[in-house]
């Protein structure tokens, strides 16, 4: 196998060059420069390849005719070699420095020499490794001669070409840092002189790159993963983060990661994933959606590639919504939300799709117990456009016959599927496009009358643009759909089906400037269009008595303008803030909201491995779900906000501390939090079909306050993180409604509310090949509403309520286990196949999913508890790559 | 350009089962509530019953419910709003007060109410009325809302479908009203059914022994023969504790056609002989609708992912004496539809319960009657005798049977044969 492609471009700004229309002139630029303006400026076409440790600059000044022998002998001078066929010319390095070649040697019209030159190149690169011992030089010498310079540029993964998110950038002398965004890219500002430039990024080798920097340019660099090391390293990405970045409460968590995380059905899983984060709860094994920071679920932005996924899980959460194959990251935000985003209150989950391989096609074909996958990528036009399609099926309903009887769900049947597809094309070094495409399909039912289905949609194009040394542009707009429907054929005349849905489109500017060594501006707009359909109802068949309808639809802009600043006020001291006015204008009948938002944090470094962070935010939301269970279904419907229903607003104050020992990062971080105007239901509301719905809403208060305790560990034999949590949720209601009012108008448990919470996920590396992963959870039991007593009444007993989440099941503990077993390090091996083999849920705990109590036919009570996996469910899965 | 193509498929091989369970579950609940729950609707035409009783906290033991029952007493009257006055006449429990030593299938003992009876005959379904109730002993007052009576809905159609796909017989009812668009309905089984064997002679177990002697009875003495005490057909009533609730607020006509609400297995015993199924039903107002269907919801749908969270719904009664006592109960005004259908297995041949089973039944001959009591001990019947001139050993010999073979009244029934039952069993 050949190994390619380890290139680092150092491309200097092109100076422009033409004293008169008969004499051409350049001075002191690079190769690829010089190249391109000989491109440009002659009819041939012109092509080098520059080798990575090349500095040389070249001035040539000569009248047209006689321009390129001479830009030619300067070439040569500096050990190049000029191939040349047909109209192409090559400019290749040769093997060693040759001060003179012989006379003819070029020869216009002459022999093929180009195969060996590129030959001779291809050979030539796996000598570039080194690169981390040279000296890059930004711009010319002299061309500035004080302030700072910016340098930007975009890093990429070295074997794929895809670009690699999350990357810290910083100049550890100045404090300078910056983080590459979604698009791999990255700008800091240096100081004028030598400097050294080290990138660190979770999983991948960290490289110090040594400067001379005389002025503003571009460096473009590709990132390697780290080889097994079982040394400790020194610095991991999450310290760089924490001790330079004001911002807090993010947690990144890269698919290789996940994917190592034991499953009940050993496929990697981002939600699951994501519950692993100290922070991050959910109300039940079984469960879509999560809680973060005593959010509520629907309080949580969760974005794929852009566009908004409103049902994040499928199978009633067993399996998250998001094919592992087309994922490399996801990063959460619970704390600190940069003003770029918006509309939920509570946290972002954003996860990034993959690009694909530029550089070949390749794909994965799975076959599970439940599920079956594909995946293909590769580029379609070399350096150009990149592929990546994927897809999932389960291909049985076997799954539900294999419950309990008494489970509720024995008889019926449940499948998905979904589709990911993205089109990413280079229209050239500063213009990308990309198109995405995400659908996916649920349908499953409890009994022979009632089928859920629901769906989701999302397409969204975006342009990322360097529009110049300091600012650069992301545009995207798309749309996106979330569907549902119920059907209850209980009856041939009264059956009926009721959908919802909800429809977006949006479109997004962000620009980021550089407006000084010391300020970093981003700012833009956002645009949502919503179109809700909160209910259609239907009958069945003909003659059916039931009466279609169609609840009002709820249409409203979301326009939101937004400005932020990061301020290293010096290398100990970093403020972030940003506003963001957000806006809701619902339509019949109209009414305009206007929500200023405000995001504020802060770092002070004590010392190089001790920071201290304080933030503060606040957040408004104009889209509610509405939901009287405690795990969201399907069918639950959206409102947005109108006449009659406010916006949620909330608010967190957060403050962290940062300490850095060897390779473990501690974080303690604590936060309090408010949130007014949340949608409860009044006991006994009809959820479907309700045309006063509004009428049957109460708005609740909320408050959240906790400590997050975490050590993370990001190199060497063992890594992974453990973490405490202790964390409140309370609720209360708004209104004064007597005796009706939820617990009196006290504040009361939130149905996520577990106080405390310990989680540990690590993997133990015994040799390269072998490890061993393991993934624990305790939390205490979530609240329940229990009855307090019984009473006799239409000829059964019936169960009494009082107050509302006043008992807690028993607590939660699951431990997970799981080996992993690499491929050997042959390459010339064909199959390189590796192993996980584990256990989920190794003690065989039964769990409490819900308590319930039951009348039997004579009208007597029992209490009953469920529990999901009440027993060790073991598991092998085997890659086979070849 | 070199196209690698990299294949690499993932195969996930585990015999794993998806394991969710059910297990009991005792929570300690600790907790003194005692709300009042009033059960009861005014019924227009007819007589109105209503029923009181408390909350029985999880914790509260047999004589605490027992002191909760003494403690409350109740009187009351219902008005009508031209001014019209109903007192109740008639106070007392019910006979569910007797059932106190039959506690515990599911561990808690049956309640036993305090009623009310009201004659509302003559009461006007055109207006208003409401309910008014004081506590003899707290003297708390409670008062229902005005409430408007709901004229009964037509029953169109009440009848079986046999599901032989299933096994199962489904009972639809068809209906239909003019005026209102929620429905409530209760229903009540009554079947006849018959043992495995049918004795010819029954044996008195008061009579074996001559109270002043102390000795045997002589057999004709102990021996009944087939008469009006025969214990080989029986009946049965059950009634439902199930909520039937129906909304045709979302139909262009307030009816529904053959909706099937319950379903009994073909091989039911109450399929065995002759079964009745007597629907009641009364249309109710839309808050009534949402009272009981809250009721259905915290008591019968929990449990499942996507269950409802539990809460307690505010009915149409309320405590004049203390606003922010809470008051179970809904209280409507109304008109009973009541129709009913037989579904007789000698026409249909539907029922496939274990017919009579020789293989499990036991029968014991013996020829000496001084052995009774001691078969009687063992759980056994007389079935049959066979007189000394038709028996192999020439003696007169005694068939004797397990006891739940000849005496249905072992299955729960009774031999109280209902009112115009139309069978001639006995």
């Amino acid at each position: 196998m050949r190994k390619r492609f380890l290139t680092l471009l150092l491309l200097l700004p092109l100076l422009p060059a033409g004293l008169s229309a008969q004499d051409l002139e350049v001075r002191r630029v690079s190769l690829d420069s010089l190249v391109r303006f000989l491109d440009r400026e002659f009819p041939e076409h012109y092509y080098c390849v520059q080798d990575a440790a090349e500095q040389a600059t070249f001035s040539v000044s000569a009248p047209r005719a006689q321009f390129v022998d001479a830009a030619f002998e300067q070439l040569r001078s500096s050990g190049y070699v000029i191939s040349s066929y047909g109209p192409y010319r090559f400019v290749l390095h040769g093997k060693s420095i040759r001060t003179e070649l012989p006379t003819g040697y070029f020869d216009r019209g002459g022999s093929l020499l180009d195969d060996s030159g590129l030959q001779q190149f291809l050979a030539e690169q796996s000598a570039v490794a080194t690169f981390q011992n040279k000296v890059y030089e930004i711009g010319e010498p002299g061309a500035k001669t004080s302030g700072k310079a910016y340098l930007s540029g975009h890093v990429r993964d070295v074997s794929s070409g895809e670009p690699l998110t999350g990357v810290s950038v910083y100049d550890d002398k100045t404090g300078a840092y910056s983080v590459t965004d979604a698009d791999g890219f990255y700008r800091v500002a240096l100081p004028l002189g030598d400097g050294q430039l080290n990138l660190s990024g979770y999983s991948l080798e960290d490289m110090h790159l040594t400067l001379k920097v005389y002025d503003d340019g571009v460096l473009d660099v590709v990132m390697k993963e780290k080889v097994t090391s079982l040394a400790e390293a020194v610095i991991s990405a999450d310290a760089v983060s924490h001790h330079r970045d004001a911002k807090m409460g993010i947690e990144r968590v890269r698919m290789d990661v996940i994917n190592k995380i034991p499953t009940a059905f050993g496929e990697g899983d981002i939600i699951k994933a994501v519950l692993t984060l100290p922070g991050v709860k959910s109300v039940g094994e079984a469960s879509s959606g999560f809680n973060v920071r005593g959010g509520s679920t629907d309080q949580n932005l969760i974005l794929f590639n852009d566009g908004t996924i409103y049902s994040p899980t499928h199978l009633f959460g067993l399996f998250s919504a998001f094919n592992p194959d087309v994922v490399s990251e996801v990063e959460l935000y619970k704390s600190s939300i940069p003003a770029e985003f918006g509309g939920r209150i509570s946290s972002v989950l954003e996860v990034r799709g993959r690009e694909g391989n530029s550089n070949k096609v390749e794909g994965s074909l799975g076959v599970g117990v439940l599920t079956s996958h594909f995946h293909v990528e590769g580029p379609l036009a070399k350096g150009k456009t990149t592929f990546i399609v994927g897809g999932r099926t389960t291909y049985s309903n076997w799954i539900l016959g294999l419950l309990p009887e008494n489970s509720n769900y024995h008889g019926g049947m449940a499948s998905f599927s979904d589709v990911n597809a993205s089109l990413t094309h280079k229209l050239n070094d500063a213009n990308t496009l990309q198109a995405s495409f995400y659908w996916s399909r649920d349908g499953f039912s409890f009994d022979r009358d009632t089928t859920f289905r629901y769906s989701n949609l999302n397409a969204s194009l975006k342009w990322r643009s360097r529009l110049s040394s300091r600012l650069n542009l992301t545009a995207v707009a798309g749309y996106d759909r979330y569907g549902a429907q119920f059907t209850n054929d209980f009856n041939e005349w009264s059956g009926y089906k009721v959908s919802n849905s909800v429809s977006q489109v949006f479109g997004k500017a962000t620009f980021r400037y550089a407006l000084s060594d010391a300020h970093n501006l981003s700012f833009g707009l956002n645009a949502t269009g919503y179109d809700l359909r909160p209910g259609a109802l239907e009958g069945l068949r003909d003659g059916s008595y039931v009466q279609p309808r169609e609840l009002d639809a709820q249409r409203a802009l979301e326009p939101a303008l937004f400005l932020s600043d990061s301020w290293t006020v010096s290398p100990k001291l970093t403020l972030d803030g940003g506003v963001r006015l957000s806006g809701l204008l619902a339509l019949n009948p109209s009414k305009f909201y206007l929500d200023p938002e405000i995001r504020l944090s802060g770092k002070y470094s004590f010392l190089d491995n001790l920071s201290v962070k304080a933030g503060f935010n606040t957040m408004s939301q104009h889209i509610h779900l509405l939901s009287n269970t405690s795990s969201i279904s399907p069918i639950d419907t959206w409102q947005l906000s109108n006449a009659q229903v406010r916006p949620q607003t909330g608010w967190q104050a957060a403050a962290g501390l940062y300490w850095t020992v060897g390779s473990v990062d501690l974080t303690v971080e604590t936060y309090y939090k408010r949130a007014s105007h949340s949608l409860d239901y009044k006991s006994g509301a009809i959820l479907l079909m309700n045309d006063h719905l509004v009428d049957d809403l109460v708005e609740t208060r909320g408050k959240a306050y906790g400590v997050e305790v975490m050590a993370k560990k990001t190199s060497g034999k063992l890594t992974g993180w453990l973490s405490y949590t202790y964390a409140r949720t309370l609720l209360q209601e708004m209104q004064d409604r007597g005796v009706e009012t939820i617990n009196g108008g006290a504040w009361y448990n939130a149905p996520h509310d577990k106080p405390h919470e310990v989680k540990l996920v690590a993997n133990y590396k015994f040799t390269h090949r072998y490890s061993l992963s393991v993934d624990m959870d305790y939390s205490t039991g979530r609240p329940v509403t229990l009855p307090v007593g019984y009473y006799y009444y239409a000829g059964g007993y019936r169960l009494a309520y009082s107050d509302r989440n006043n008992y807690r099941i028993p607590d939660y503990f699951r431990l997970d286990l799981a080996v992993n077993i690499e491929p050997g390090h042959y390459l010339k091996q064909f199959t390189h196949m590796s192993w996980t083999v584990g256990v989920y849920n190794v003690t065989g705990r039964k769990n409490t999913y819900s308590v319930f109590f039951t009348a039997d036919q004579a009208g007597r009570i029992q209490g009953r508890m469920l529990s999901v996996f009440a027993c060790p469910i073991p598991y092998i899965n085997l890659n086979l790559k070849f | 350009m070199a196209v690698r193509q990299l294949i690499h498929w993932l195969a996930a091989v585990a015999a794993i089962a998806l394991t969710s369970c059910v297990y009991p579950f005792e929570p300690e609940i600790e907790t003194t509530d005692s709300r009042i729950v009033v059960e009861g609707s005014i019924s227009v035409g007819g007589t109105s019953t209503f029923k009181f009783a408390r909350v029985i906290p999880f914790t509260a033991s047999d004589k605490d419910v027992s002191q909760l029952t003494r403690e409350l007493q109740v009187t009351g009257y219902i008005e009508g709003e031209d001014g019209t006055r109903v007192e109740s006449y008639q106070g007392g429990w019910d006979d569910r007060g007797a059932d106190y030593e039959t506690k515990s299938y599911g561990g808690y003992s049956p309640q036993a109410r305090y009623q009310l009876f009201f004659d509302t005959y003559l009461l006007n379904p055109g207006q208003r009325y409401r309910a008014h109730f004081e506590e003899t002993y707290t003297q708390a007052v409670y008062e229902t809302d005005w409430i408007e009576v709901c004229p009964a809905p037509v029953i169109d159609d009440l009848s079986y479908i046999l599901n032989h796909e299933r096994s199962e017989l489904n009972v639809a009812l068809s209906m239909h009203s003019a005026t209102d668009s929620h429905f409530r309905w209760f229903y009540e089984e009554t079947w006849e059914y018959h043992s495995d064997l049918q004795a010819s002679h029954y044996l008195e177990p008061g009579a074996m022994f001559d109270p002043f002697t102390g000795e045997y009875q002589p057999m004709d003495a102990l021996f009944k023969y087939p008469s009006g005490q025969n214990k080989y057909n029986c009946w049965n009533t059950f009634r439902s504790p199930e909520i039937k609730i129906f909304s045709t607020s979302d139909q262009a006509e307030n009816r529904f056609t053959d909706l099937e609400f319950h379903r009994v297995a073909s091989s039911n015993q109450k399929l065995q002989v002759l079964y009745k199924l007597t629907v009641y039903l009364e249309a109710i107002s839309e808050n009534a609708y949402l009272y009981w269907k809250n009721i259905e919801d915290n008591t019968n749908n929990q449990g499942t992912l996507f269950s409802p969270v539990p809460s307690q719904m505010a009915g149409n009664v309320h405590c004049l004496s203390d606003p922010g006592a809470e008051v179970i109960g809904y209280v409507s005004a109304a008109q009973t539809a009541t129709a009913y259908m037989y579904y007789d297995d000698w026409k249909e041949k539907f029922y496939n319960g274990p017919g009579v089973d020789w293989a499990n039944i036991t029968i014991e001959e013996f020829t000496d009657y001084n052995e009774f009591a001691s078969w009687y001990s063992r759980g056994y019947l007389p079935y049959t005798v066979i007189p000394a001139d038709m028996s192999e050993s020439g003696q007169t010999t005694f068939q004797w049977a397990k006891a739940r073979c000849v005496d249905c009244t072992l299955a729960g029934g009774t031999k109280v044969k209902p009112k115009d039952w139309p069978n001639n069993h006995r």
